[in-house]
């Protein structure tokens, strides 16, 4: 019935393809994935010096050099860090349907 | 029968550059970077459960296929590491007016690609004679 794909009934098609621009959380993505970036790079370089220690040791030491608090917050941010970057590298910006959000 | 209609230009219209190569291991260092974080996941919850279950894990890290894992996860952070510090580097338009662009006027931009590839591997080298030496009782 309709000339334009995802046009219902008389609406036009402008007022269907409104809602799908690129520009919905673009900044909030860019901002994450460069923070993100940054903060991973001195974090990568803690995480290769602490797990160089930690091979050839016992349980014991391994248990007691995590607990160490700067290590298990170091720790802390390098896993939250790496999972918000991992989530920036694998979700396309561009994907309109999935964005669907109300315009009032 | 032959298809006689023109095509469009694809990727043979450029010539390469070093940067086709980084874009490439960019994303596979990026993708094997992935199991490296399954490898660290399972690390810590292995360290939590107790030590029977770390034994598994680091003779799992000991076996070949493990030391394999682990120069290739160090090879692609470092080298992950190094291009992401060009990547910001040129994000912020450092090296990256006209002259710039092209081997016919200054070469920086090629070179800092093909230092990025370098220092990777130099690096990988570098940390695993450290833990060489270490297991050898030099250090």
């Amino acid at each position: 019935m309709s000339a334009y794909p995802g046009q219902d009934s008389l609406r036009t098609p402008l007022k269907v393809a409104r809602r799908f621009g690129s520009s919905k959380s673009g900044v909030h993505h860019w901002w994450l994935q460069r923070l993100t970036a940054i903060a991973l790079t001195p974090l990568s370089i803690w995480l290769l010096f602490f797990l160089g220690a930690l091979m050839h040791v016992d349980y014991q030491t391994v248990l007691t050099s995590i607990a160490q608090p700067v290590h298990a917050i170091l720790h802390t941010l390098y896993t939250q860090a790496l999972r918000q970057y991992s989530k920036r590298q694998t979700t396309p910006q561009v994907w309109p349907r999935c964005h669907a959000h109300q315009v009032a | 029968m032959s298809n006689m209609r023109p095509l469009s230009p694809h990727l043979s219209v450029y010539r390469w550059r070093v940067n086709m190569l980084q874009s490439t291991l960019h994303r596979l260092t990026g993708l094997f970077l992935c199991l490296g974080a399954l490898l660290l996941a399972w690390g810590l919850i292995a360290a939590a459960s107790g030590e029977w279950a770390w034994r598994v894990f680091a003779g799992f890290c000991n076996s070949w296929l493990g030391v394999l894992l682990l120069i290739l996860w160090t090879w692609s952070l470092l080298f992950h590491l190094c291009n992401g510090i060009q990547h910001l580097v040129r994000d912020m338009g450092k090296n990256f007016g006209p002259p710039m662009r092209d081997r016919t006027h200054e070469p920086v931009y090629w070179s800092t690609g093909w230092m990025a590839i370098g220092i990777s591997v130099l690096l990988t080298i570098l940390v695993w004679l450290v833990l060489a030496l270490q297991v050898g009782g030099s250090l």
